[in-house]
């Protein structure tokens, strides 16, 4: 295979595997439904 | 009307459910051959933009305006719009997010049994041995209603099945039906695809026979350097930008009115932000983990580059069931092994079109249990009752364009109008002015407090901006362009054989008669409303 191509196809499929991997993570550590786990709220930049 | 609504079971379930709403039939068939007809690699380019400009921002704004009307008792979106902005007019706009889901629904079914059909066809070993020929044949025979082989009734079996499994989900409920479909067909889903996906992708070399009739050598990974290649020339061209923004908005089923409808189940203390991007992630794992690694790679080793572009512009169909059998026919292993693969293969795409349709079902049934105080079982039953009786007008003129018609119009064009009204209604007019840049940064931004509502994770700051500018831009070009481009040849129908005019004119009327049918009970909703005494929203 194509290095560029490899390159290419394993940034891509990092990004993507990444992100629902670091959501799921996220999501599974979450308090069961029903309690408060609100950020504090931000006031933008 | 404003009784307790039901709720999700769970959060995984909800998230699978979401996603089984997103990942479909264009996961694994339209988004390989929108790669291949737009340059394979030059194509991912744009596709990644839109998807962080377009798709998951309106993943955000669809789980937003879902959940804020069902925080007013409204499961579809007629109400969710009126919610958002108090004109009479905007109930009528959200017409729109009822019939769209309930258009697509009713073609969608149709395609979904061929898919239930071919893993029949599979097992009994029908499409074992077939010629490219006589795979096109045994799919236009089925089509056409005219397959002596198999009795023309066929089809209308197959059709019935899926509508009944499909509509007998729904009937059991939020979490004992949708979201329990999702736990079981999510993982067979990905699992299928995942094994097919090694198949393919431990393929070794093959001798293809190119058009000019000499003989050459392909192979997976030949494929995989066609989808991940970019040609930087090609990247100027409007039309390949455009094609992968359309295919973000179809793969993540934004600007239909179902994932609105599944939001409207969350409660305030629900995260949204967490779960809408673990949804997009979830479906851009099924289309370019995997979609992008099973069709593609395996044309492209049985036929070569020159061949998959061939297939890719006969449509999605040719591919997914024409093509693909093919290569299960060429699979070592003989006629057990292209039984499992044709098994695997349609099975998952018939498990990620069920999970689609039962979401495309439910902005309508919600809306009758609402409005008009049905039960339940009334309003499936309803429903149902409907799709079955338009359904027949798509098996019976399928060959005369009928159901392309409404893929268009519907399934194409109407998701891009929906999308900007929600954004619109949803960005700047319950958010920020968009004239005001102090207004997007500001604390008071409604739209984005209501957007962190529950969140477990806070979106980072500068998709404030891409949602109030970016995003609305993004689709009035994609309107504007498809617009000129498409929706004008389209409804004049150049191109279109004489002899499909009059059936294409009547799927039209069809259309428009359902969608005056549901602008007439919209109507009748609110009149009821109020004379109950409640809001006039």
């Amino acid at each position: 295979m194509n290095k560029g191509a490899l390159i290419f196809m394993l940034c891509a499929w990092a990004v993507v595997l990444g992100i629902l991997v670091w959501s799921f993570a996220k999501l599974l550590r979450l308090p069961p439904p029903g309690n408060d786990h609100t950020p504090p709220p931000d006031s933008g930049p | 009307m404003t009784e307790e609504r039901a709720r999700w079971g769970s959060r995984v379930g909800l998230i699978l459910a979401m996603a089984g709403n997103a990942v479909g039939l264009g996961n694994f068939l339209r988004f390989p051959v929108q790669a291949t007809e737009n340059g394979g690699g030059t194509f991912m380019i744009p596709y990644f933009i839109a998807f962080l400009l377009l798709g998951i921002p309106l993943m955000w704004i669809e789980w937003g305006v879902g959940r804020h009307g069902g925080l007013r008792g409204h499961g579809s979106v007629p109400g969710m719009f009126q919610t958002l902005w108090k004109n009479p007019v905007a109930k009528y706009m959200g017409v729109l997010g009822l019939f769209m889901p309930l258009v697509v629904l009713i073609y969608y079914c149709y395609i979904e049994s061929w898919t239930l059909a071919w893993t029949f066809f599979s097992i009994k070993g029908s499409l074992h041995g077939l010629s490219e020929q006589g795979m096109r044949q045994f799919l236009t025979n089925y089509q056409d209603l005219q397959a002596p082989e198999m009795g023309w009734w066929v089809p209308f079996a197959f059709y019935f099945v899926t509508i009944a499994v499909n509509f007998g989900v729904v009937l059991k409920g939020l979490s004992g039906g949708i979201e329990k479909l999702a736990k079981i067909g999510m993982p067979i889903l990905f699992i299928f695809a995942a094994i097919l996906v090694v198949r393919v992708l431990t393929l070794h070399p093959q001798t293809v026979t190119l058009a000019n009739g000499t003989t050459a050598t392909s192979s997976p990974a030949a494929g995989l350097n066609f989808m991940y290649l970019p040609d930087w020339a090609k990247l100027k061209s409007p039309s390949v930008w455009l094609a992968a923004a359309g295919q973000i908005f179809f793969t993540l089923s934004v600007g239909m009115g179902s994932l609105q409808a599944y939001a409207s189940y969350l409660r305030k203390e629900d995260d949204l932000t967490l779960s809408g991007i673990a949804t997009a992630a979830t479906n851009e794992t099924a289309e370019v983990v995997l979609g992008g690694s099973l069709a593609i790679p395996a044309v492209v080793a049985f036929f070569g580059v020159a061949g998959a572009v061939a297939i890719a512009k006969g449509g999605a169909y040719d591919l997914g069931f024409v093509a693909m059998p093919l290569v299960f026919n060429k699979l070592p292993g003989g006629a057990l092994i292209a039984m499992a693969a044709g098994v695997m293969w349609f099975g998952l795409l018939f498990f990620a079109g069920i999970t689609s349709s039962v979401s495309m079902a439910t902005p309508t049934t919600s809306f009758l249990q609402e409005n008009f105080g049905f039960t339940r079982k009334k309003s499936v039953l309803a429903v149902a009752g409907v799709a079955v009786a338009i359904g027949l007008l798509h098996i019976f003129f399928y060959q005369w364009g009928f159901l392309s018609e409404w893929d268009y119009w519907a399934g194409t064009f109407g998701l891009v109008i929906l999308a900007m009204m929600e954004t619109v209604l949803f960005v700047w007019v319950l958010g920020p002015n968009p004239w005001r840049w102090r207004q997007v940064w500001s604390a008071d931004n409604r739209m984005w407090n209501e957007l962190h509502d529950g969140a477990a994770w806070r979106i980072p700051n500068f998709y404030r901006f891409i949602m109030t500018y970016i995003t609305p831009l993004f689709l009035v070009v994609m309107m504007v362009a498809w617009g000129y481009k498409d929706a004008w040849p389209t409804l004049m129908m150049h191109g279109i054989p004489a002899d499909e005019h009059v059936t294409r004119w009547w799927s039209r009327g069809v259309m428009l008669l359902i969608l005056a049918g549901l602008m007439l009970l919209t109507r009748i909703a609110w009149r009821r409303r109020e004379a109950q005494g409640e809001e006039a929203a």
